[in-house]
């Protein structure tokens, strides 16, 4: 009986001691540090490659990248391709810009403004040629009539043009005048920053001319020398108008007397963002039947528009000035048109200077879309002649640049006249490049 | 009386030009002073390479990049417009037609040509 339970009790303690030993894996045999070794081994190797594996699928996305974006290429170089040889549309872009407003002036009716210049621009498959178009069609208030508005139809551009070399370019037709920078760099109303022209540019400067053109640029260092040179039918000598006679009109592009105007510019650039010239141009303006009179213009022109970090802006400073000179001359000198006989002394000058600072470099997005100038501009016309005034204004205004080619303008002018009464204005305007 | 205004405003105006023309050439002498002797002025608009000198009047033009010559003529006067507003074929038609604007030579037209094209 003893046995049995002596048996039992042995029977007992083995299973107790197989259950502990199965729910504790401590209780296992050490691991020997040869084992170990190989086990860290063959971790770090898995670690190995499974991250070789992971490059290599990184490699291989980024090449499909790559290999889709070369198709990309490949097909928008064949559609371009396709594009430029398609019948009728080869070299050619229609572009231009657009611009309406508002404007309200005292002593005068407030008015909306609209104006459209489409831009034709054609090389055909001489790409030594371009031919040019552009037209302005507008419709607006005309401040000196009682006219309620006016429409107008005008070619500002016909010309075509030829690349003798990389430093010349010939060409014939009705082409922007290279007087001043005004009229060649900073007209359309996308670029100009200011909603109208400086009151010299309106005036006495010319914008297009029929004729026949040279120009080009040669470098020098870092620096550039720019050179126009132009022989044209040139202004027409206002004389029988007794509210302008003595000024000289640009718009009307026939030959009076059959004698040409001559003229050019000499531009330097000192460096990349700065622009300076000398523009003159001698005609013979009078009609036929009328005394022999010249007209002599020179121009002065700078442009800077230096990034200063400083002041986490960009600034944009121009000035340019007019020198206009008419020989003296009697106008109706019998009366018969009931102004005369008129003489005086025919020389006129004006010009602005301009300051823009945007502040480029800011953070805000608003902010760096803004852009604050202020500008003074001048014309002075002989008093005791037709029209004669001493005109100056003041220029404050904001820009805000919604997109690089669309800008919105608000300016408000403060303007001093010595013989006619002053006339403050508010101008807003949305300039749009096409 | 009135001649003595039209004194007092043509003085008023000559001494405003000249003013002008004096800080134009008094900030030239200071831009170039300083540019001289910072190869890199400090700009977002210039891209200019290390190695090439701020200012030189005579020798040869400095190799320029189509993006630096695009950078430096085209926002001269405006915004530069985006490179993929139109396609490669109208951008030749377009530079073309700004060379003439901009008294541009012919191999800054071409380089700027094939940045615009490769970007657009």
């Amino acid at each position: 009986m003893h046995r049995v339970l002596l048996g039992m009790c042995v029977l007992g303690l083995f299973l107790f001691s197989s259950a502990w030993g199965q729910d504790n894996p401590n209780d296992q045999q050490p691991v020997s540090r040869k084992e170990f070794e190989e086990l860290k081994k063959d971790n770090a190797e898995m670690k190995q490659e499974l991250s070789d594996l992971k490059k290599q699928q990184t490699e291989q996305a980024s090449t499909a990248d790559q290999d889709a974006q070369d198709y990309d290429k490949q097909l928008k170089a064949i559609q371009d391709a396709v594009d430029k040889e398609r019948p009728g549309l080869e070299g050619l872009v229609i572009a231009g810009d657009a611009n309406f407003g508002f404007e309200t002036q005292v002593k005068s009716d407030s008015t909306f403004f609209a104006d459209v210049s489409p831009l034709i621009i054609w090389q055909p498959t001489d790409s030594h040629f371009l031919i040019e178009a552009a037209f302005d069609l507008a419709i607006g208030a005309d401040g000196t009539t009682q006219d309620t508005e006016n429409a107008s139809l005008g070619v500002n551009l016909a010309d075509i043009s030829y690349d003798v070399c990389d430093y010349l370019t010939i060409g014939a037709g009705l082409f922007a005048v290279p007087f001043g920078q005004y009229h060649n760099h900073f007209d359309p109303p996308w670029v100009d920053k200011f909603p109208d022209d400086p009151l010299a540019f309106d005036a006495i400067a010319p914008i297009s001319e029929v004729g026949a053109f040279a120009k080009g640029a040669i470098p020098s260092g870092t620096t550039r020398w720019t050179y126009d040179v132009y022989v044209a039918n040139g202004p027409n000598l206002i004389t029988d108008d007794p509210n302008a006679a003595g000024q000289l009109n640009f718009n009307d592009y026939t030959d009076l007397n059959g004698n040409k105007a001559v003229g050019g510019r000499i531009g330097f650039l000192p460096f990349y963002d700065m622009e300076m010239g000398y523009s003159l141009q001698y005609s013979m303006p009078n009609p036929d039947g009328f005394a022999h009179v010249y007209a002599f213009m020179q121009a002065a022109d700078f442009h800077f528009k230096p990034i200063v970090k400083a002041l986490s802006g960009q600034f944009d400073f121009a000035a340019e000035w007019i020198w206009s000179t008419v020989s003296p001359v009697t106008y109706d000198p019998m009366d018969a048109l009931g102004f005369g006989p008129l003489t005086f002394n025919n020389y006129r000058q004006g010009g602005y200077v301009s300051l823009g600072y945007r502040p480029t470099e800011v953070d805000n997005k608003i902010l760096r879309n803004l852009e604050f100038l202020c500008r003074f501009d001048s014309l002075q016309s002989p008093i005791n002649s037709p029209g004669g005034e001493h005109e100056s204004r003041w220029t404050f205004g904001i820009d805000y640049w919604v997109t690089p080619y669309c800008v919105v303008k608000s300016a408000y002018e403060i303007d001093q006249r010595q013989v006619a009464q002053d006339q403050n204005d508010f101008i807003f305007q949305v300039g749009i490049g096409l | 009386m009135l001649n003595k205004t039209k004194t007092k405003t043509k003085t008023k105006t000559k001494f405003l030009v000249v003013l002008a023309f004096g800080g134009v050439l008094a900030g030239m002498v200071l831009y170039g002073c300083n540019s001289a002797q910072n190869a890199n002025p400090p700009t977002t608009q210039s891209v200019a390479s290390a190695d090439q000198p701020s200012f030189a009047l005579f020798g040869p033009p400095p190799k320029k990049s189509g993006v630096q010559l695009w950078s430096e003529n085209c926002t001269r006067c405006h915004n530069g417009r985006p490179p993929e507003e139109f396609s490669a074929a109208q951008w030749e038609v377009i530079v073309h037609h700004m060379r003439l604007r901009a008294n541009l030579t012919g191999p800054e037209a071409r380089e700027i040509v094939k940045f615009l094209q490769a970007s657009s």
